[in-house]
C-alpha cells in the first residue's frame, strides 16, 4: 500500500511538472500563433464553358448564387500564412489588394479574420469585413467585374479536421 | 433587541463571560424584558438538548498521554508487506497453500489512477487554450473538438459600395458570401433585391 501511494504521488507530481512545461515559464511573452491559408481567385462567367477541376473541392461554388455562372476558372490561389494582428496582402488581377489580418483564434478553434479589398491607398470597394471561419471553410467575396466575367474571391484558413 | 451585538452579549451572559457589572446590568434588563428572557430560556433549552443528545461516552476523550499511546501502539503493529524481498540462492520450503489475496481493489485503484492521469494530461497539455499560451505552430493549432463548420460575417463596412450578404449552404454548413457590385446580384438574379448602400446590417435579406 505504501508503494502504491508513492506511485500515485509520483504520478501526480509528474503531471504537474508536465503542466508547468506545457504552460511555459511565468512571465514569458505570449507565443505567436499562425495559420496557413489560401486565397482562391476565380473568374466566373455566364458564358458556357468549363468549371475548373481544381475547384471541385469547393462545392459551395456550385450552389446559389454561384450556380448562375456556367464557367469558372481558377486564376490563382496564392498561399498565405497569417499571424495574429499582422497584415498579409494579396494582389488581385484587377489591381486591388486583399488585405487579411488574423485577429483571433477562438476557443473553439475558429479564426476571426478582418479583411478588406481596395485599390492601393483607396477605400473603393470593401473597406472592412469581419468574419469568423472554421478551419478549411471559405468565405466568399464576389462581384468585381474583370475581363468578361466576375471575380469570386474565396478565402479559407487552416484545414478541416 | 435581537440585533447581533445584543445576541452576542446575551450569549456571553449565558456563558458567564461578562464582567460582573455588565452581567448585573444585563440581568436587570432581562428581568424587565420578556423577549430577552425568552431568548435566555431558549439558550438554556438548547444547552439541555445538546447535553441529552451527546451521550457521556461520546464526550469522554482519552487523556493526551493515553491517546498518543494508543496511536503509537497501532503504528507499532507489523503491517503485512505487499512485497517481500527473498534472498536468492536459498531453498525455501513450500508454505502451506493459502487463499490468494484478491487483487481486484488494487487493479481497480490502478485503473482509476490511470484514467485520472489521462484526464489530467488532456486538461493540462492537450486541450486547446487561449491564443497566448500555445507554442508556435506553422499550421493550424491542434483542436480537440471540431468547431461548427462554416463561416459567418460579424461586421461589414461597405463604404460607398453597394452589396448584399448571402449564405450558401452545403452539406449542413453555411458559408458567407458578400456580393459587392460592380455587378449587382439583383441584376443577375431575378427576384433578388438586396441592394444595400453603405453598410449591411441585420435587416439584410439573406438568401440560403
Amino acid at each position: 500500500m505504501k508503494r502504491y501511494r508513492a506511485a500515485a504521488f509520483g504520478l501526480v507530481a509528474l503531471l504537474w511538472a508536465g503542466a508547468a512545461v506545457a504552460q511555459g515559464p511565468a512571465g514569458a511573452p505570449a507565443a505567436t500563433r499562425t495559420v496557413d491559408g489560401e486565397v482562391l481567385i476565380v473568374l466566373a462567367s455566364r458564358e458556357a464553358g468549363a468549371i475548373d477541376p481544381r475547384l471541385n473541392g469547393v462545392p459551395a461554388l456550385r450552389r446559389s448564387p454561384f450556380d448562375m455562372f456556367r464557367s469558372m476558372a481558377l486564376l490563382s490561389s496564392p498561399q498565405v500564412s497569417l499571424t495574429i494582428d499582422e497584415a498579409e496582402v494579396v494582389t488581385l488581377p484587377n489591381g486591388r489588394n486583399v488585405r487579411l489580418v488574423l485577429r483571433e483564434i477562438t476557443a473553439e478553434g475558429r479564426y476571426r479574420m478582418q479583411l478588406s479589398i481596395n485599390r492601393p491607398g483607396q477605400r473603393d470597394y470593401l473597406p472592412e469585413l469581419d468574419v469568423v471561419v472554421s478551419p478549411g471553410d471559405p468565405v466568399f467575396i464576389a462581384g468585381q467585374s474583370f475581363q468578361s466575367g466576375t471575380l469570386v474571391i474565396g478565402i479559407r484558413l487552416g484545414r478541416r479536421p | 433587541m435581537t440585533e447581533p451585538n445584543r445576541d452576542d452579549q446575551l450569549q456571553q451572559y449565558f456563558d458567564d463571560e461578562l464582567s460582573s457589572d455588565e452581567a448585573e446590568a444585563l440581568r436587570l434588563e432581562i428581568e424587565s424584558d420578556q423577549e430577552l428572557q425568552a431568548r435566555l430560556d431558549g439558550l438554556s433549552h438548547l444547552r439541555g438538548l445538546i447535553r441529552e443528545a451527546l451521550a457521556p461516552e461520546h464526550l469522554e476523550v482519552p487523556a493526551d498521554d493515553a491517546l498518543f499511546a494508543a496511536i503509537e501502539a497501532q503504528l507499532g503493529e507489523p503491517e503485512a508487506p505487499a512485497l517481500r524481498v527473498v534472498d536468492g540462492g536459498k531453498k525455501h520450503t513450500p508454505a502451506a497453500p493459502q487463499p490468494a489475496p484478491s487483487r481486484a481493489p488494487v487493479w481497480i485503484g490502478t485503473a482509476g489512477l490511470v484514467l485520472a492521469a489521462a484526464a489530467a494530461l488532456w486538461f493540462f497539455v492537450l486541450r486547446p487554450t487561449d491564443p497566448g499560451t500555445v507554442p508556435d505552430s506553422p499550421t493550424a493549432p491542434v483542436v480537440a473538438l471540431a468547431p461548427a463548420p462554416g463561416s459567418e460575417i460579424e461586421q461589414i463596412d461597405l463604404g460607398h459600395s453597394t452589396g448584399a450578404i448571402f449564405q450558401v449552404e452545403d452539406e449542413g454548413a453555411q458559408y458567407a458570401v458578400v456580393w459587392i457590385g460592380d455587378e449587382k446580384p439583383s441584376d443577375l438574379m431575378p427576384g433578388v433585391d438586396d441592394e444595400i448602400p453603405g453598410a449591411v446590417d441585420e435587416d439584410v435579406e439573406r438568401i440560403q
